[in-house]
């Protein structure tokens, strides 16, 4: 065992744990995006900074990942932190402006209108469902890929996966509902995980019809039967 | 402390923050947990998932001599994992574990009405702790990998997958049944839409793969014989007057498909009337010099329609007008797909090409030397000149695909190519483990596709072998050999050809289930008429347990209904409901599913004479089952079970069978609450 100090209370800990484990065990509120019990931390959407005392002044880290040391001194809601976090919910908040949990949070935040928009995709690559898929499934069916802003979740060369089973554990697990099972399970000739396919209108009746790049799967399914 | 088979079970609610200790008042459940038979031991957790809480579950096994846990926490699909590998799960004497989903399914869901909640909680509870009284240690079984892959025809496909093992490092036995490598596509002209010479083009890929040290290939031959389970498949293999016997770890099937002569009737006579291969032949040997062809995209006699079939006739469309300017070229067509030939048809058109669309019930008339035909677009009768017809027919399954499929248990579509099941959910991979199909020996395709399938078989079959051992995921059904009466209702129920019959002396046979094979799906349990089969962790006294444990307290007087869900669909779709925090009637008890297979008509109409006022059974959509037709199977049933019971005079409607789907929330709670008022009307059965 351990002893640790979280906002002012001294706390005793077994050695091994993370920060927001302890936090967590003593009801301490850390507010997470990326992180789940079942699943490796991953550090990834850094809501879940901390500041920790260091003898070369205050420091942020991330609680998910981040041991907790025997004397460590950690502030979970210090301006320092607050600060840190708005900032975080507000570029979420600009990316993903239709989430119902970035709303939540940034209302809890007292972040309003975030001052920049970074377009609008409910995906806040979190990761949940890349490491769900591997770590609780096995499957490995969806990836992260690309880097920056045109880093998205896919499944391997952007074709609809073949090992993906089809268990929903990615549709259940986002935080933010991005993700639903026609994604995840549509083969190679017709889904291309964002891509948006333009249904044609009929010249005559104005109905919308097939997009032509479904054509594909749908002869094949329906020569297949 | 423990003595031997008696059952002390440890119980631990999780609090999950205020996620669960929030709405539900979670030192009264443990109050009212510790006093249930079997329990030694109910304990709050804060977090039972955090190292700290496993590492407290893990003192209090060692300490209470626990040998059953239920957790009361949250859904066992993401967090089943992470206790079990804290209970041991390695270990023999590891206690048994039942999770009960009382923060998705309960809490969650049930926020506006705590005292609803806890009795639901309770309820949960109670079905967990009576389930784990009754599990049973399950064992896994482990099957080595043979390290060589077998490759069965010599076409596109089957050479790409060849060399694809071959250069990943596995032998491979290349068997085909004509003397030399190439199939069909060695008899093509050209390919569409590079124009490549397709003897040209195969003849590179046979060089590849006889020079590749890791292939054998035995040409003249046939695969006579195959016999052993996934992973270690026996094959015989008999060339000319010898029989060759070797054994591999995978098996990928290319037997591609082929062009049948036209039956009589059709005008075909293999000179002014001919097929497809026979242009293909005629332009290699430059003796096409008709004037007037007409192209005829014909389902031979159905409505099947081939996109690589239509492709390559507009490339010998193109072919022909562009050889002679004078030639008039016709394609006579029900459907065109311009997918596979983009861009071709335009081109076709420039050359003077004439596309004619005929009706389906008006199919063109081949005269002496003409062609009759209603052109649909112009409403109008059309006679053109047919100096040389040709019939483009989809490719058939070959003859031989069927004794084929019958050696290797897969299954057949009903005009005999080998289907593949469940291609939404699982793409390229077949039931039958470490076997896989490519090319048109699932339905006509192309080179280009036979192409990529043969990679992706490959692929497969390559991760399969280099996996070296499996451990089947579903625990799989298992026969009481006492009780097994030799009917043989299980061989026909099996959707992965599982079972099969054992000679028995001195009376009829007996079921024996490949333990690889058998997937879990739970449907031989419920046709078997002697019970003998039994299936962990959904055994009949676990389930009869959990509807007893899940009707046993009324004390609200509000309607008891109890949800039979698939793990799948309505077991997922409950568990999203929670996610996103969508409430509905807190009135049903949930009890988890394997597959909708293992509904079982006995434990519904046990139910009812238990006290339950509805059923409500949740299954995948058709053609979305993950054991294939489970869902089939359960809509027969509880269409016969509603019949039944409409016939002893109880209302069916207090039956009803919903697909869900896994992703739609909403439309699971939809579900719920209206089956709930449905049942609220219906009233009481009185019946317990």
């Amino acid at each position: 065992m351990i002893s640790l100090t979280i906002d002012g209370r001294r706390i005793e800990a077994a050695e091994g744990s993370t920060i927001l484990e302890v936090a967590r065990e003593h009801g301490i509120e850390i507010p997470t995006l990326c992180y789940h019990e079942a699943l490796e931390p991953y550090g990834g959407c850094r809501l879940c900074v901390v500041e920790l005392e260091t003898p070369r002044g205050p420091r942020l880290v991330a609680s998910c990942v981040y041991p907790a040391e025997e004397g460590a001194v950690v502030k979970t809601n210090s301006e320092m932190v607050q600060a840190s976090r708005r900032m975080t919910v507000e570029l979420l908040l600009a990316a993903a402006p239709h989430a119902k949990v970035i709303q939540e949070l940034a209302a809890r935040m007292g972040v309003k209108e975030p001052r920049v928009t970074l377009g609008d995709n409910d995906c806040i690559l979190c990761g949940l469902c890349v490491r769900a898929c591997a770590e609780i499934v096995g499957a490995k069916a969806i990836s992260l890929v690309h880097r920056g802003f045109s880093k998205e979740v896919s499944p391997p060369f952007e074709i609809g996966s073949n090992a993906c089973i089809g268990c929903t554990t990615c549709v259940f697990i986002c935080p933010t509902g991005a993700i639903k099972l026609q994604d995840v399970l549509s083969t190679r000739s017709v889904h291309e995980w964002t891509s948006e396919f333009q249904a044609r209108a009929c010249k005559i009746c104005g109905d919308h019809y097939l997009a032509p790049e479904f054509a594909g799967e749908a002869k094949e399914s329906l020569v297949g039967e | 402390m423990a003595s031997e088979g008696e059952v002390r079970t440890g119980v631990f609610v999780c609090g999950c923050g205020q996620e669960i200790a929030g709405v539900l008042d979670v030192d009264a459940l443990v109050e009212e947990t510790s006093r249930l038979p079997g329990v030694a031991l109910a304990r709050y957790e804060n977090y039972g998932c955090s190292k700290a809480g496993l590492r407290d579950i893990g003192e209090a096994i060692r300490e209470h001599g626990l040998n059953r846990v239920v957790v009361a926490g949250c859904t066992p699909r993401t967090h089943e994992g992470l206790f079990r590998k804290a209970l041991g799960d390695d270990g023999a004497d590891a206690p048994l574990l039942e999770m009960v989903n009382i923060r998705e399914q309960c809490a969650a869901v049930h926020r506006d009405d705590p005292d609803a909640a806890k009795r639901k909680a309770l309820d949960l509870i109670r079905m967990g702790v009576a389930k784990a009284a009754l599990l049973k240690p399950e064992k896994g079984v482990e099957v080595e990998v043979t390290p060589a892959v077998l490759v069965i025809g010599g076409g596109i496909a089957g050479l790409t997958a060849a060399l694809s093992v071959a250069k990943g490092g596995l032998p491979v036995k290349l068997v085909e049944k004509e003397e030399q490598l190439g199939g069909q596509v060695a008899r093509l002209h050209t390919l569409y839409p590079t124009g490549e010479s397709g003897r040209e083009f195969i003849e590179a890929r046979v060089r590849a793969v006889e020079a590749h040290p890791q292939v054998e290939v035995l040409t003249g031959s046939r695969v006579v014989d195959v016999s052993g389970s996934p992973g270690r498949y026996e094959i015989a293999v008999q060339q000319g007057g010898e029989r060759i016997q070797f054994v591999v770890g995978a098996v990928v099937v290319a037997i591609g498909a082929e062009e049948k002569v036209p039956e009589p009737g059709s005008g075909y006579d293999g000179e002014r009337v001919i097929t497809q291969l026979e242009l293909e032949q005629a332009l290699e040997g430059g003796r096409v010099d008709a004037c007037n062809v007409a192209l005829i995209l014909d389902g031979g006699g159905n409505s099947q329609y081939s996109a690589a079939t239509a492709a390559a006739a507009v490339k010998n469309s193109i072919l022909l007008s562009g050889a002679d300017e004078e030639r008039q070229v016709s394609v006579l067509f029900r459907d065109l797909s311009s997918d596979l030939a983009r861009g071709q048809i335009e081109e076709a058109r420039q050359h003077g090409v004439r596309f004619v669309r005929y009706d389906a019930r008006r199919p063109p008339q081949i005269t002496s030397d003409r062609v009759e035909v209603f052109d649909e677009m112009r409403n109008e009768e059309v006679s053109l000149p047919g100096d040389l017809v040709v019939l483009a027919r989809p490719l058939a399954p070959r003859p031989d695909a069927a004794p084929l499929a019958r050696l290797l248990r897969l299954p057949v579509d009903a005009r005999g190519f080998l289907v593949e099941p469940n291609q939404r959910l699982r793409p390229g991979k077949y039931i039958p483990e470490g076997l896989f199909v490519c090319g048109s020996a699932h339905f006509p395709v192309d080179v280009r596709e036979s192409v990529f399938q043969g990679y992706r078989a490959a692929g497969r079959a390559l991760r399969y072998v280099s996996a070296r051992r499996m451990v089947p995921v579903a625990p799989p059904a298992r026969v009481v050999e006492s009780l097994c009466i030799g009917c043989g209702t299980c061989v026909e129920a099996c959707p992965f050809q599982a079972i099969s019959m054992m000679e028995r002396e001195g009376t009829l046979g007996l079921s024996k289930i490949d333990p690889v094979l058998c997937k879990g799906c739970g449907n031989c349990v419920v046709v078997c008429p002697a019970k003998a089969i039994v299936m962990e962790p959904y055994t009949d006294p676990q389930l009869i347990a959990q509807v007893e444990a899940a009707l046993g307290a009324n004390p609200d007087g509000e309607p008891r209904i109890l949800g039979l869900f698939c793990e799948w669909s309505g077991y997922a779709a409950a568990d999203l409901a929670g996610a996103e925090g969508r409430s509905y009637a807190s009135n049903m008890r949930i009890l988890r599913l394997g597959c909708s297979a293992r509904f079982d008509p006995y434990l519904v109409l046990w139910a009812f004479l238990k006290g339950a006022d509805g059923v409500l059974l949740g299954a995948c959509e058709p053609g979305q089952c993950h054991y294939v037709e489970g869902n089939e199977w359960a809509e027969a049933r509880v269409e016969q079970l509603r019949q039944l019971l409409k016939e002893a005079g109880f209302d069916p409607r207090r039956l009803r069978l919903e697909w869900f789907k896994p992703d739609d929330a909403e439309g699971f709670v939809e579900a719920v609450n209206a089956f709930t008022d449905d049942i609220e009307y219906l009233g009481p059965t009185n019946i317990a």
